[in-house]
């Protein structure tokens, strides 16, 4: 039988770059951004019938091929006419100038307590810190999959 | 065919929308769709006024609408909410269902695409922990004593039409399913990803969660009113559905809360339609009619009317 070496993961000091707090705090905003996105995809559970009592209703068909081919088209046109998104009409109404309470003075401020870390590749509670990027993980063999998967795989 | 010609509508915005979204709002109700009355108001009016309805002697609630987009923490005091004491903590269903699609998509199979499916999964399989760090103990031990861990069937739209969850009885722990069928195995992330409502702080997202934000919204107002919103705490949107919401939110405001003061969370019969039932109930009332905004009103006077009669 023969034993497989354990990975070491201790590098060669110089031999990995070092995100400084700017890039990993620029590459946390990004991943908290991709989490606000919306996704609009077709539901594939919506043909079914919906469960309980209605389903034995009839099913309304002939009017729902026009209307479906109307709200495609319709979704398009405004997509393309109004690209004004989120950030943009928050800049334009203003509030600075407003009284308070406004949307922005409504947001929770942060919490006291202090932020509890998890492993990114496993999700358990994590002790340890990436030296290179910031990302936590909870053992060696963690550490050893974010550094062939995620690390610095994408950067900033 | 519906004429909307002499209809009203009630229809809700979120707190604090902006105005150009507002105006547009006005212009498609009157004047693409042409209905004889509005009223433009937000969700947690409706909900207040069906529990101030379903209480009558109560004065003061505290409403907690956790939808898709945020969760909004709303005190009501005789019907009219206290602007001051509005907090909004930007997680919802959204952002959940998002991390879990992210987690998933690293840690097994990837469903970035697969939004409305890995939904499903959220509602079937998570649910609010009592004891985050116990439970966190449970879902890394092995085979049959691991009692977090479930396995999820995945739709093939062939011919499993909608995704389940497997029942434990017919869970393998040890080997693989010899059938065809795309398997998730989840553990931790059924609890962890409804614990971003309690503490947002998990991913990063630098606000406090739902019970910290409550206690903020209420230590906010008078102080001989504090006592009353904390005993009538009112619980709606989707997010409220989880298993085990309404006691883990509970206990959190009673650690939080001074001794003396009792708190009493209220989750009604169904979260979702809990302000529409509301809306309903107004809609019955004898001072709708002054509520609403009319066509004529409008038409004459422009947005500035709708701006002074609704409080959004």
């Amino acid at each position: 039988m023969v034993l497989e070496k354990k990975v070491s993961a201790r590098v060669e000091a110089g031999q990995r770059r070092v995100l400084d707090e700017a890039t990993r705090q620029r590459r946390l905003t990004r991943q908290l951004e991709a989490l606000e996105k919306d996704n609009f995809q077709d539901d594939p559970l919506s043909s079914l019938p919906p469960p309980g009592p209605t389903a034995r209703l009839p099913a309304f068909s002939e009017t729902e091929e026009p209307e479906k081919k109307k709200r495609k088209t319709r979704g398009d046109h405004f997509k393309q006419r109004f690209r004004k998104n989120f950030t943009t009409l928050l800049e334009e109404e203003n509030l600075s100038e407003k009284p308070e309470p406004n949307y922005l003075s409504a947001a929770a401020p942060p919490s006291p307590l202090p932020p509890r870390h998890f492993c990114c590749v496993c999700g358990f509670p994590s002790h340890y810190t990436c030296t290179t990027c910031g990302g936590r993980y909870c053992s060696s063999r963690c550490l050893c999959t974010h550094r062939e998967t995620r690390c610095l795989k994408w950067t900033l | 065919m519906l004429e909307l010609y002499d209809i009203s509508i009630i229809i809700t915005e979120p707190y604090f929308n902006f105005t150009s979204i507002q105006e547009s709002m006005n212009e498609i109700l009157f004047e693409e769709y042409q209905f004889q009355s509005a009223l433009r108001i937000n969700a947690g009016s409706l909900s207040a006024h069906h529990y101030f309805h379903s209480k009558p002697s109560e004065l003061c609630c505290l409403v907690v609408d956790s939808g898709f987009s945020f969760t909004h923490i709303v005190p009501y005091c005789r019907s009219k909410k206290l602007k001051e004491g509005i907090r909004r903590i930007n997680v919802g269903g959204k952002l959940l269902t998002n991390h879990l699609k992210e987690i998933i998509s690293y840690r097994q199979l990837h469903v970035m695409d697969e939004t409305h499916v890995i939904n499903q999964v959220k509602e079937d399989v998570c649910y609010v922990s009592q004891h985050f760090y116990k439970d966190m103990e449970v879902a890394q031990m092995k085979g049959e004593e691991n009692s977090v861990m479930r396995d999820y069937v995945l739709p093939d739209f062939s011919s499993i039409k909608k995704g389940f969850c497997k029942p434990r009885e017919e869970m393998l722990f040890s080997g693989k399913y010899k059938t065809g069928e795309q398997i998730l195995r989840l553990t931790n992330e059924r609890f962890a990803v409804p614990e971003m409502l309690f503490h947002p702080s998990d991913i990063g997202i630098q606000e406090m969660g739902i019970p910290e934000a409550i206690v903020h919204s209420i230590q906010s107002l008078p102080e001989d009113m504090q006592a009353h919103f904390y005993q009538n705490i009112v619980l709606t949107g989707g997010n409220t559905l989880f298993p085990g919401f309404r006691e883990r939110l509970e206990a959190e405001l009673r650690s939080l809360v001074p001794a003396d003061l009792p708190v009493s969370v209220l989750l009604p019969a169904n979260p979702i339609c809990y302000s529409w039932e509301g809306g309903k109930l107004l809609a019955h009332n004898p001072d709708y009619d002054e509520m609403v905004v009319t066509r004529d009103d409008y038409e004459e006077n422009g947005h500035c009317i709708c701006e002074e009669n609704f409080d959004i």
